[in-house]
């Protein structure tokens, strides 16, 4: 299978306070274990890089999980994959990333897409809202 | 156009401006595991970015496409012609991608027939 090119990231590290959203399986903010399990990439998980995708090339990415700038984009991209019998979540989370709070981010990809590493952890106590899709 | 494949937990795997190799991506992928392969998804955006709303499925894109015997056969007439355009056999009309587990071929070249037929009018005649 071949190697895909590796991303070039302009990985940065929150100057400002901002807001990301992702999809996340329950409403319930106190539900610190599903919120943590879904905050988790592929290489938090033990899982290998899947072949043929970037987390073989660009390890920031497979330490990472993807999120969007926009609540709109993360509700559609959502809701697309709940429509297909694909689901990826109920809700949407908005994490605030906060500066020195061991956050850093990438924007690739369309839609206002980005790729956040962090400790799970973090990211479940960066939840400032949850909304159903 | 613009293509992104997204694993079953909604990571992004992958960003193409080609459909033919963000689909050849997403096969291999969903080959490549067979637990979670079919979870993969494929995302359309247009060129300005934005979402179009369309996610597709390894299974929705079907297998790899293969070129009918018609097309190799008329490339081969027409390369041994010598490529001159009048000698050109008009194999776009038979040009068609057979797309195995699809009802429908497409066409290779969405060329206008009357466009073919300008051509061949303009050509020198041998």
């Amino acid at each position: 299978m071949a190697r895909p090119r590796r991303l070039s990231l302009d990985i940065q590290e929150p100057e400002r306070s901002f807001s990301v959203y992702r999809a996340v399986r329950t409403d319930d903010p106190n539900d610190a274990a599903t919120l943590e399990r879904g905050f988790q990439s592929s290489a938090a998980r033990g899982l290998p890089p899947r072949p043929g995708s970037v987390q073989v090339s660009t390890p920031f990415i497979y330490n990472g999980v993807s999120a969007y700038h926009s609540r709109k984009a993360a509700l559609e991209h959502a809701r697309a994959r709940r429509d297909i019998g694909k689901p990826i979540g109920t809700h949407v989370a908005e994490i605030v990333l906060q500066p020195g709070g061991d956050f850093e981010y990438a924007y690739w990809g369309d839609d206002g897409h980005l790729t956040v590493v962090a400790d799970a952890v973090k990211l479940r106590e960066a939840v400032a809202d949850i909304v159903p899709i | 156009m613009r293509y992104m494949i997204y694993d079953n937990e909604g990571n992004a795997l992958g960003s193409f401006r080609s459909r033919i190799a963000a689909e050849a991506s997403l096969r291999a992928m969903a080959a490549a595991d067979s637990d979670t392969g079919d979870d993969l998804v494929m995302m359309l955006y247009r060129d300005d970015g934005t979402f179009t709303g369309r996610a597709l499925t390894a299974d929705d894109i079907g297998p790899p496409v293969r070129i009918a015997p018609t097309v190799w056969i008329a490339n081969i007439a027409w390369a041994a012609s010598g490529g001159r355009r009048a000698a050109r056999p008009n194999f776009n009309r038979y040009a068609t991608l057979i797309l195995a587990g699809r009802k429908q071929a497409e066409p290779l070249v969405r060329q206008p027939q009357h466009d073919l037929e300008r051509e061949s009018a303009a050509a020198p005649r041998a």
